[in-house]
């Protein structure tokens, strides 16, 4: 496994051994319970696995990492907050509107401010982002 | 100018951030984005509402190709015949980490 990577690059990848551990020993897991299981299952015990294991990489500090934490243990919905609609229109305000969307793709997101909202958003698209590259890279191997 | 207002430690949801505050954030989102193929000066500075809507996209891509390799990966797991080379693919994975 790599070590301490100096690159101070935000793209590269400090918290690629943890997802990387996680996502494999449950893949693991999901492959000695292969033939018990349907392809369909399996595909969403392997999601439900990735989204843990992105999680637990980023672990508490992130709201979003919590919010999904909570949503996959709870198996529920998180709860959405009242929406903090003003009629000022201003650019500040034109883009809280416009993060709406956003809002809903992020775990979470609903009760962020929007300042929070974009922080959490950077955090969220880097370790989806490595999740993607690491199965990518386990499918590659497998089919290769 | 009363948006400064927002740098203090107000702890009420009311305290507005600054329009500055919103570009700078706005732009390292943008450069987490996939960088289009021929970038000049001005693509770069991509409007705030672009850059949210880009970020949306990328999102629900990002999270549909979760969904499709956990496919994958859920059918390669299937064979029982390939249950230790499939064992032996992820050890290998994990080493080359």
């Amino acid at each position: 496994m790599k070590g301490g990577n100096p690159n101070p690059n935000p793209n590269s990848n400090p918290k690629k051994p943890l997802l990387a551990n996680h996502f494999i020993q449950a893949l693991t897991r999901i492959n000695l319970a292969a033939q018990t299981s349907s392809t369909r299952q399996r595909s969403h015990c392997i999601k439900r696995a990735a989204y843990v294991s992105m999680a637990c990489a980023a672990g508490s500090r992130r709201a979003w990492s919590r919010a999904m934490l909570q949503k996959i243990r709870l198996r529920s919905r998180v709860l959405r907050l009242p929406g903090d609609r003003r009629s000022i229109v201003s650019v500040v305000r034109r883009e809280e509107n416009r993060a709406d969307v956003l809002r809903k793709l992020l775990p979470g997101g609903q009760a962020m401010e929007f300042s929070s909202l974009l922080e959490e958003t950077a955090s969220y698209i880097q370790y989806l982002s490595a999740q993607v590259r690491l199965m990518q890279t386990i499918v590659d191997s497998m089919f290769g | 100018m009363s948006s400064r207002r927002s740098r203090s430690s107000e702890s009420s949801s009311s305290s507005r951030i600054t329009e500055e505050q919103v570009i700078d954030l706005i732009s390292k989102l943008q450069a987490l984005l996939p960088q289009p193929q021929t970038p000049s000066t001005t693509d770069r500075v991509s409007s705030a509402a672009k850059v949210l809507q880009e970020t949306c996209s990328y999102i629900r891509n990002l999270q549909n190709e979760v969904h499709d390799l956990s496919e994958k990966l859920a059918e390669f797991l299937a064979e029982t015949e390939e249950t230790n080379s499939a064992q032996a693919a992820l050890i290998r994975t994990l080493l080359l980490m």
